[in-house]
């Protein structure tokens, strides 16, 4: 499983600050929702070709979790095409349409998915979920008051810690189940499902017991979610955060202006 | 036959993450006998006996079995029950038989690691650690396999109920004659059990032979009676080699001890 783990390059992007690569991810990703022009489309993926090449994280691992999430795009797309209806027809199967309004709307959804697994990818990659944690509770803190922010990033933070240990263990009780002779390609529906019982039952036992050895280790460490804590690493501004955040500034700009602009 | 020809295994091909964990395996391993498979930590141990037992498929490379049926014992197998009683959980592989089939091979299975018709109707979940562990053994056992591979079959239980277990492996050894496969880092399980070793190291056979000669590898580590024979040897005693298991030591040393008193 490589989908958004992190990947070391110390480059400039692994640098910045994580709580502006978090705050330009959500503005960016809402942002490309409401764009519309070619002209626009062109300048954002080549900046963003421009930041994945400056992270140097291999352009394969970009493609890997794109494809991870082919199905989901193709599956819109498609369902886009034969729901929408104006525009002129362009392809005619009994009662199914594609017009050129809904093909080109069909292209610029999977654009938009396609570029937002680009920018996630871009933040976990060059992003350790330490540091992202530390992002969040940071962006949150001012609202400490009615959101528990503590407990927040802590169960953030280990959710992500065992997301490769739980798949791993997923995989190796799919092995185990293999070897005694437990089908999951069956062609029998019930019996399919009940085979996959045999995979939760104890996938789910193995993340309560893994809970359970948690929660005693963190009480042996005295844990208490309740005390004021302070990182080792406090995050600060330095100088290439403020050069990056003019840029978005200017880019964030540069975007609303050419997609007012008409040809 | 069992037969490894230019093995090679690698996980994830082609990726950042790409690992070599065989390396050019080439081995005819010996049937019909018990067979340790030792060497450190990530050294190879199970991705050899998943490209056995087909779970995995080598990058390159051929290997042999004859067609034999491979039964294979995950670590922790207990860690894989799923059913509400112990006679479910142990029939599960072979459902599609005739009753009184099954019922015979449930009965077989169950014997063969030490427990009795009684704990059919049991809840597995309610059972000791050891108990839970033989369960999940048995339901292994009842496919008959022709090959069994036992990955660390003891580890995580106490000394006793270690001790049960291994009889129960060393019994079914004795009757069905089949060959066992067991990967284990305690020396004094392979030194009592085995007749012949793999010693594996990063993804590479160093030895295949007698488990006596395994224990001259400089930097292995050794059982506890070959730790007392090399004590007692190097004080000028001369107790041979193929001294490895306790009560051939024991029987070597009352032996000179009594030589001694006449
Ligand atoms: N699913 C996997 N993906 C990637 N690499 C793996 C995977 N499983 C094992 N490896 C790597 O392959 C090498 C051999 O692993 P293997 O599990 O065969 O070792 P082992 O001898 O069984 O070790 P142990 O005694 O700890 O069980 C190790 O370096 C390990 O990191
Ligand atoms: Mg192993």
């Amino acid at each position: 499983m490589n989908f958004g783990q992190f990947y070391n390059t110390k480059s400039i992007i692994h640098q910045l600050d994580p709580r502006i690569k978090l705050l330009s991810l959500i503005i960016f990703g809402t942002q490309i929702f409401f764009i519309d022009s070619i002209q626009n489309y062109i300048v954002i993926i080549c900046t963003m070709f421009f930041l994945v090449y400056l992270s140097h994280v291999p352009f394969k691992l970009f493609l890997k979790s794109t494809k991870s999430i082919c199905s989901i795009i193709l599956f819109t797309s498609i369902l886009n095409m034969f729901f929408i209806t104006n525009g002129n027809v362009i392809f005619k199967f009994f009662f199914l349409r594609i017009t050129d309004c809904s093909l080109m709307l069909a292209i610029k959804m999977s654009l938009r998915l396609i570029i937002l697994v680009f920018l996630t990818s871009l933040l976990t990659f060059t992003t350790s979920t330490l540091r992202l944690t530390d992002a969040l509770v940071n962006i949150l803190s001012p609202f400490k008051k009615i959101l528990p922010t503590n407990e927040i990033s802590m169960i953030i933070s280990i959710t992500l810690r065992f997301i490769p240990v739980l798949s791993e263990e997923f995989k190796m009780i799919m092995k185990a189940q293999t070897m005694r002779g437990i089908d999951f390609k069956s062609k029998n529906i019930n019996e399919r499902i009940k085979n996959y019982l045999a995979l939760l039952i104890p996938i789910f036992i193995s993340a309560f017991r893994r809970a359970d050895d948690l929660a005693f280790a963190m009480q042996a460490r005295c844990y208490n979610p309740n005390i004021k804590r302070n990182s080792l690493k406090k995050l600060k501004l330095q100088a290439a955060d403020f050069y990056a955040i003019s840029f978005l500034i200017a880019f964030f700009f540069l975007t609303c202006f050419l997609e007012n602009l008409k040809f | 036959m069992i037969k490894f020809e230019n093995v090679t295994y690698i996980y994830n091909p082609n990726t950042v993450y790409e690992k070599k964990a065989l390396d050019n395996i080439n081995i005819k391993i010996d049937e019909g006998q018990i067979i340790g498979l030792i060497g450190k930590s990530g050294s190879g141990k199970s991705t050899l006996v998943q490209n056995l037992c087909t779970l995995l498929k080598p990058t390159s490379g051929k290997i042999f079995t004859d067609n034999k049926k491979i039964g294979f014992v995950f670590q922790y197998p207990e860690h894989q029950i799923f059913e509400m009683s112990v006679k479910n959980e142990i029939e599960f592989a072979i459902k599609n038989l005739d009753e009184t089939e099954k019922h015979k091979r449930v009965l077989d299975a169950l014997v063969a690691v030490g427990l009795t018709n009684n704990y059919l109707n049991k809840n597995p979940f309610e059972l000791s650690g050891g108990e839970k562990r033989k369960v999940a053994i048995a339901s292994i056992l009842v496919m008959q396999p022709e090959i069994l591979i036992l990955d660390e079959p003891t580890v995580g239980l106490d000394f006793k109920t270690q001790q049960n277990i291994l009889s129960y492996i060393k019994k079914l050894h004795e009757t069905k004659k089949i060959t066992i496969i067991i990967i284990s880092h305690n020396m004094n399980i392979i030194a009592e059990l085995t007749q012949k070793t793999i010693v594996m190291e990063n993804g590479k056979i160093i030895f295949y032979g007698q488990t006596y000669k395994a224990f001259n590898i400089p930097d292995i580590k050794l059982p506890d009676t070959k730790k007392l024979i090399n004590l007692l040897n190097a004080k000028g005693f001369q107790i041979p080699d193929s001294i490895i298991k306790f009560d051939e030591t024991a029987k070597f040393i009352a032996k000179k001890l009594k030589e001694k008193q006449n």
